[in-house]
């Protein structure tokens, strides 16, 4: 047991924990160029390993550890070490307050790496949303209209579902839907005779004349993962099928008619819903005059929680964003020639821990080097 | 007060160069071009005095701030541009444009011109760049052909153009600038500007009639009617092509409203009434036109008079920028570091005391005038010191020249002073290089507007990468002398241990507190504290190489050799997370990718390295033996 809390408590595994750490967010950036900085970031910071295929066979070896492996690391050095080998003293406060504002900073990236979520909300002019869209992941939606005039029922699959060919089925649905192909990211053609096998197995709706090819996920910030499926409906009851469907991210809700019952399905952006809605009164995007350069871009919303009985104006604009219910809503873009508004939404459960990681850091570090700084003039005013 | 005599002298000589570039800069001939140049326009969302707009224009095209006339003087740009926007028949001839791309030389079917060299410099120091240059005219044949390229160019992302394409694209952007520029105080379709001001108030009524009862179906005029489409023809393109914003108006708004020539022209033409400014224009473009210099000097009195009217404190604070670009502070205080640099190598050699005195005193000048030349820019833009990449090397410089003058001032060893002149110098000639992008004055992106944090984050995350940058240069020197001179024995050895030393730990502070104080502006603004953006990352590489050293220190595991060494690494990472993250072209923090840029930026971490594998060689073959 001691060699091995010595091992883990050593000047050593820091020094080269923090060197790996070096190469670790070198080549990482450097990835953001081919992966952008979504993908790059799961690859190498959000991962145990990082992994080499080797040609050919198709087997993987890591080769380097990953962000979560030299963070878990590093956290149980830092934490063995206050308890093993430092020594307490008053001289020592600044570096044990640095410590715990650095623990605090690795605790509070593993959360949110883990717990955050992003996602949009687009929000017209005079229009009103109580959902955001989850800009990586989609889902798979059947909604039935035939309830009432007013309101459908969306029964939301998570793509998880379809990535693992899981059939999707409720209690309240006479049909099950299962999954013949799924693809992360996919490019849409005109079906003709080219079409692959399965494809040419799409019988109803839109895939009649489009169908596609698999493509590989990206991760950069403009490019967008066209989530595709080829659906088969079949009755619950008698296993007879229905009808095969190709539906893709951004395609419109594909109608069909079930025992004389309207439904839809669709895959579209991950929804999550609030109990609160907003409203967009104003989007307006100013430029420096004579110029393209934005100067600034605000929206005007207004915020109404019925069952607290809030409502109320707010102004989102550049750095000063929203912060309602745990939720940021920060401004993020516009569309439709500065009629729609396009609102970030974060949650970050962890977002407290830096500032207290700061403070400690800041006073820690301080405090070190004032006392460095104050024995180094008293030496140097002995000599002279 | 023997001893006093380096510092004393340094100082005046410096100060009186200072003070020799406050003169009046233009040649004090007939026509007052200071005072012509001082008038504010409005370009890139800005006010800014004409002699800005000369500059930056001449810096685009020439990539000098100056031009030589006939007969090769050299003249400030202001000349050049009034005569582009007044004569521009006689500005079309001067050979303006660089083109140094021989491709592009080559498509424009181009001649070689000779150099003005005499043989003898030309054997020294080459042909110079003269023969790269052309004329408006020189180039106006292929003007189309020029716009087809750029056109094509334009449409790949700018990593994936090649030497050529980019050329082609700037030269179409100076191109647009120039002809922008030309058309911008008049359209030069009629000699006289005052007498198209009157004919048009004169004959508004009549035009307006016309179309109007043309409208209405009635019968009309049809001579005043054509005319008036014609110059209604004419007022539209010159609206198109003209550039610069002319024409403030206080609209009741929080700020002036400005306006383009041929928007007033438009109203005249709707209304009738043409306001003061736009006919003190019109008589200070006609003066010039009729060479009546007197004339054109009192014009321009006049029209300041009227924009005054406007709004009093227009032409003051132009004047401001203008005498910002008389002074040239960063170019003094460039020259003054090296001319320190040569005092501090020349103290190693004879008369240590007396130079080194005379560096420290150079130096704290240089500092000063380096100080007033931030403190111009912060009162120009109103904003924290650090705005763009051009404005963060100025400072870099700054605040790494700053710290040495601390060090220098504690340890008088000389190294202070010899590496705030290498810092300073270095920082200044790349900030220069970066300025050739244009104005680098420019207006905030919505994202940065915010005093608060480009006060904090941002100034002090700049400090961090002074620190890092002067421990790995010292570092630098150190290991080039201990491995190449006898100069080190122990106590100099252990002096430089704990400058370096010292100095990584502000590093670590300045760039820990301003990598999180900037995760913290990121969750204000953006609802998160870290998005593994390449600016972000290189800011944690600069964090964690920081706490590396201190670590290695700590743990015994380096000593002066193994210090100096990691610090030179810092070098290489600062300058990586500084550059090199930019030329990603990706992410929140992305300025575009500068080409040339990259390979000085190789070079300088080859050197880096080249040192570091410099220290690696055994001490016992060293020639300072410290150990």
């Amino acid at each position: 047991m001691r060699p091995f809390i010595k091992f883990f408590s050593s000047f050593e595994l820091a020094i080269s924990c923090m060197a790996l750490s070096v190469v670790l967010v070198f080549i990482g950036t450097i990835a953001q160029v081919q992966l952008g900085i979504h993908g790059a970031t799961e690859l190498y910071f959000y991962s145990f390993f990082l992994y080499w295929e080797i040609p050919g066979i198709g087997v993987s070896i890591p080769y380097f550890p990953g962000g979560y492996t030299i963070g878990f690391l590093l956290l149980i050095n830092l934490v063995t070490a206050l308890f093993v080998r430092f020594r307490y003293s008053w001289k020592k406060t600044g570096v044990l307050l640095v410590h715990f504002g650095v623990i605090t900073l690795l605790i509070g990236e593993l959360i949110s790496s883990m717990m955050q979520v992003d996602s949009a909300m687009i929000i017209d002019e005079g229009g009103s949303s109580n959902y955001s869209e989850d800009r990586q992941i989609a889902e798979l939606a059947i909604t039935d209209h035939s309830r009432s005039q007013e309101t459908d029922r969306v029964y939301a699959f998570p793509h998880v579902m379809m990535e693992n060919k899981q059939d999707a089925r409720h209690e309240e649905l006479p049909f099950t839907v299962s999954v013949n192909r799924y693809m992360a990211n996919a490019e849409l053609r005109r079906r003709d005779d080219t079409a692959p096998s399965d494809a040419l197995t799409v019988n109803q709706g839109i895939g009649l004349n489009t169908y596609a090819i698999p493509l590989p996920k990206t991760g950069k910030m403009d490019d967008v993962n066209r989530t595709t499926a080829i659906l088969t409906v079949f009755d619950n009851a008698n296993g007879e099928v229905a009808g095969t469907w190709l539906a893709s991210l951004g395609f419109p809700q594909q109608k069909f008619q079930f025992q004389g019952k309207e439904y839809s399905m669709e895959i579209r952006r991950k929804r999550y819903y609030y109990p609160f809605d907003i409203k967009l009164l104003d989007f307006s995007h100013d430029r420096y005059l004579g110029t393209n350069i934005p100067m600034n871009f605000s929206s005007d919303i207004e915020l109404t929680h019925p069952q607290r009985g809030e409502k109320r104006e707010f102004l989102i604009y550049m750095n000063h964003p929203l912060r309602y219910d745990g939720l940021t809503f920060f401004q993020s873009g516009f569309a439709n020639e500065d009629t729609t508004t396009i609102l970030q939404v974060v949650s970050n459960p962890g977002r407290h821990l830096p500032y207290i990681s700061c403070i400690l850091i800041f006073l820690g570090l301080s405090v070190q080097f004032g006392i460095g700084l104050f024995s180094f003039t008293q030496k140097r005013l002995k000599k002279s | 007060m023997k001893q006093r005599l380096p510092w004393i002298i340094s100082i005046t000589v410096l100060m009186l160069y200072f003070a020799s570039n406050y003169r009046k800069q233009s040649p004090s001939g007939e026509i007052d071009y200071d005072a012509f140049g001082n008038t504010p326009v409005h370009l890139n969302g800005r006010v800014q005095p004409l002699d800005s707009v000369a500059r930056n224009a001449l810096l685009g095209m020439r990539y000098k701030r100056t031009f030589k006339d006939e007969n090769g003087k050299k003249t400030p740009a202001i000349v050049w541009l009034t005569e582009l926007m007044m004569r521009p028949d006689l500005a079309h001839e001067r050979p303006i444009f660089r083109i140094q791309d021989e491709d592009v030389r080559a498509l424009l079917k181009l001649p070689n011109k000779p150099s003005n060299r005499s043989k003898v410099m030309i054997a020294l120091l080459g042909p110079g760049s003269d023969k790269f240059y052309y004329s408006f005219s020189e180039i106006g044949p292929s003007l189309k052909t020029i716009s087809e390229q750029a056109q094509q160019a334009s449409e790949l992302e700018d990593a994936q153009r090649s030497r050529f394409q980019r050329a082609v694209i700037t030269l179409a952007r100076a191109l647009s600038n120039y002809t922008g520029l030309s058309q911008s105080l008049h359209h030069g379709q009629v000699a006289s500007f005052t007498q198209e001001l009157n004919d048009l108030e004169h004959f508004a009524a009549e035009g307006i009639e016309a179309v109007n009862l043309r409208q209405q179906g009635a019968e009309y005029d049809e001579t005043a009617f054509n005319q008036m489409m014609s110059i209604g023809f004419l007022y539209q393109g010159f609206e198109q092509s003209a550039k610069l914003l002319t024409f403030p108006q206080d609209t009741g708004g929080e700020e002036l409203d400005w306006n383009k020539t041929s928007h007033v022209l438009r109203q005249v033409l709707r209304e009738g009434g043409a306001s003061e400014i736009i006919r003190s224009y019109a008589a200070v473009i006609d003066s010039y036109r009729t060479d009546d210099f007197q004339a054109f000097n009192e014009n321009v009195q006049k029209l300041h008079a009227d924009l005054r009217a406007v709004d009093p404190t227009l032409v003051r604070k132009a004047s401001v920028e203008q005498q910002f670009n008389f002074i040239e502070p960063f170019y003094i205080a460039a020259t003054g570091y090296v001319i320190a640099f040569l005092a501090v190598i020349i103290s190693w050699v004879r008369w240590p005391q007396i130079m080194n005195k005379a560096a420290f005193g150079l130096i704290c000048s240089c500092a000063a005038i380096h100080t007033i030349g931030i403190m111009f820019r912060i009162y120009i833009i109103g904003y924290a010191p650090v705005i763009n990449l051009y404005s963060s090397a100025v400072f870099v410089g700054w605040g790494a020249v700053l710290l040495a003058i601390l060090l220098e001032a504690i340890f008088k060893n000389s190294m202070g002073n010899a590496t705030a002149a290498i810092i300073g110098f270095a920082t200044l000639l790349v900030a220069h290089h970066l300025s050739v992008g244009g104005d680098t004055l420019e207006m905030l992106r919505a994202v940065l507007d915010n005093n608060f944090w480009l006060a904090t984050h941002v100034i002090i995350i700049t400090l961090g990468y002074s620190a890092t940058f002067l421990a790995g240069t010292i570092g630098f020197i150190f290991i080039l002398m201990s491995v190449l001179s006898h100069r080190v024995d122990k106590k100099t050895a252990r002096t430089f241990g704990s400058m370096v030393y010292g100095i990584v730990c502000f590093s670590t502070l300045f760039s820990f507190v301003g990598t999180i104080l900037g995760g913290i502006w990121a969750d204000q603004s953006w609802g998160r504290f870290w998005g593994w953006d390449p600016k972000e990352n290189g800011a944690l590489l600069i964090v964690i190489w920081n706490a590396v050293i201190l670590h290695c220190r700590w743990g015994g595991f380096v000593k002066t050799r193994g210090l100096m060494m990691l610090a030179v690494f810092g070098n290489v990472i600062c300058s990586w997370s500084w550059f090199g993250t930019n030329m990603l072209g990706i992410g929140l923090h992305a300025y575009g990718f500068m080409d040339a840029a990259f390979a000085y930026l190789s070079a300088y971490m080859l050197a880096q390295v080249a040192v570091i594998g410099l220290a690696a060689i055994p001490t016992r073959y060293w020639k300072s033996q410290f150990v």
